[in-house]
């Protein structure tokens, strides 16, 4: 009896911080809005990783995902004298760094079509977080793991990719991820099923 | 607990199993369920390592460089003329997708204008102004055709009257020979 009750009352105090979040985002942006420098400050400090993470294994790229998040900020920074909290801040936010990334990958897509000597140029693969730990053979197995993951998420098509990312990484529910990419709540189920369904075949082996 | 895989909501509960967002309840049945379905169990497993196998994907921090690029093309921004910033943000496919919803009913009054101007009240009393304005011509027309037809048929009975005024003059003349 008591493991529901203690589950429930930490759901609220979830749900509570959550809140509280939200409604500071949407508070800070506001202040923005007004003219005050120090809130933007705050906010770029507290969504500043999540989005280059995010746009850096959409991207695949570490310099492009931080031009991307640059663009992200510089948007919001523009769209402030109009911005009205009628949508959760960081749905917003997501819903720019998609639109971004998105439209990258389209036109590199583009670009790869057109000219694929190109392909290996000086486009700098994304860094991955130095692990010193292990031998040489350790470390050896733990690149090519990376390197499948990252070659199965490259795999999926771009709103498939965006969804896994942002439920995976950034633990979005399901009708955010919807408010994000502009569809219903059952698209998104479906966009992350289908992705799930090609991971598994993938990468399943890994672990 | 019915087999997901037959009911067709696997990939859900799946999810749901491994993100941890499962009932107490609900994570009894599952798991009590798996014990006896080698396929759920197997899937189970599958979605678990590749959940698994995501996590290994670590980041590194963002660079210091971040914020000071971010406030540089802020303030690089901020030098831009007014019309510049203007247009930029007219020319950005974003602001006319904002209007998105009014396209529409804006194509509607569109069509509803284009079509009262066409069939409307107005376009009836054109065509009545124009007979009114045209009425004198066509009766000068008339007029000028009648005044054509007089002078012909005058100049017809002059032309008669011109034979009947030689006649007498020839009719003598000829009398002698016939006696």
């Amino acid at each position: 009896m008591e493991y529901p009750q203690l589950s429930d009352s930490a759901r609220v105090s979830e749900d509570m911080t959550a809140l509280a979040s939200l409604e500071r985002d949407a508070e800070l942006m506001i202040r923005v809005r007004e003219g005050d420098e120090t809130s933007f400050a705050l906010l770029l400090n507290r969504h500043r990783g999540p989005v280059v993470h995010f746009l850096c294994r959409m991207v695949q790229n570490q310099g492009v995902a931080e031009e991307l998040a640059q663009e992200v900020f510089l948007r919001v920074y523009k769209a402030r004298a109009t911005y009205e909290p009628t949508a959760k801040f960081t749905t917003w936010l997501f819903r720019i760094a998609t639109h971004l990334a998105l439209n990258w990958l389209r036109d590199r897509k583009a670009e790869r079509a057109q000219d694929s000597i190109d392909e290996t140029s000086g486009d700098g693969p994304v860094r991955e977080l130095p692990d010193r730990s292990g031998t040489i053979e350790q470390k050896l197995v733990r690149d090519a793991r990376l390197g499948e993951i990252r070659a199965a998420i490259e795999a999926l098509p771009g709103k498939q990719r965006a969804a896994v990312l942002m439920h995976k990484y950034e633990e979005m529910e399901y009708v955010q991820i919807a408010g994000v990419l502009g569809c219903s709540e059952s698209a998104v189920k479906s966009l992350l099923f289908r992705a799930y369904e090609t991971l598994r075949a993938r990468l399943a082996h890994l672990v | 607990m019915r087999c997901p895989i037959k009911v067709g909501n696997e990939a859900e509960l799946l999810v749901a199993y491994t993100t941890g967002t499962m009932t107490p309840a609900e994570q009894e049945s599952f798991e009590l369920h798996m014990s006896e379905c080698a396929e759920c169990r197997e899937l189970a497993g599958a979605q678990k390592s590749v959940w698994g196998a995501l996590d290994l994907w670590k980041l590194p921090p963002v660079s210091d460089e971040f914020d000071r690029k971010l406030h540089a093309r802020i303030a690089e921004e901020a030098r831009l003329p007014w019309w510049k910033r203007q247009w930029d943000t007219l020319s950005h496919p974003g602001f006319w997708l904002s209007w998105k919803p009014a396209i529409p009913v804006g194509v509607a009054c569109a069509a509803l204008v284009g079509a009262f101007l066409l069939h409307g009240p107005m376009h009836v009393p054109m065509t009545h102004n124009v007979a009114p304005a045209a009425a004198p011509a066509v009766q000068s027309q008339q007029d000028a055709q009648k005044m054509d037809v007089n002078e012909v048929e005058r100049a017809l009975d002059d032309m008669d009257m011109l034979k009947q005024l030689d006649a007498p003059a020839s009719a003598p003349a000829r009398a002698p020979e016939g006696s």
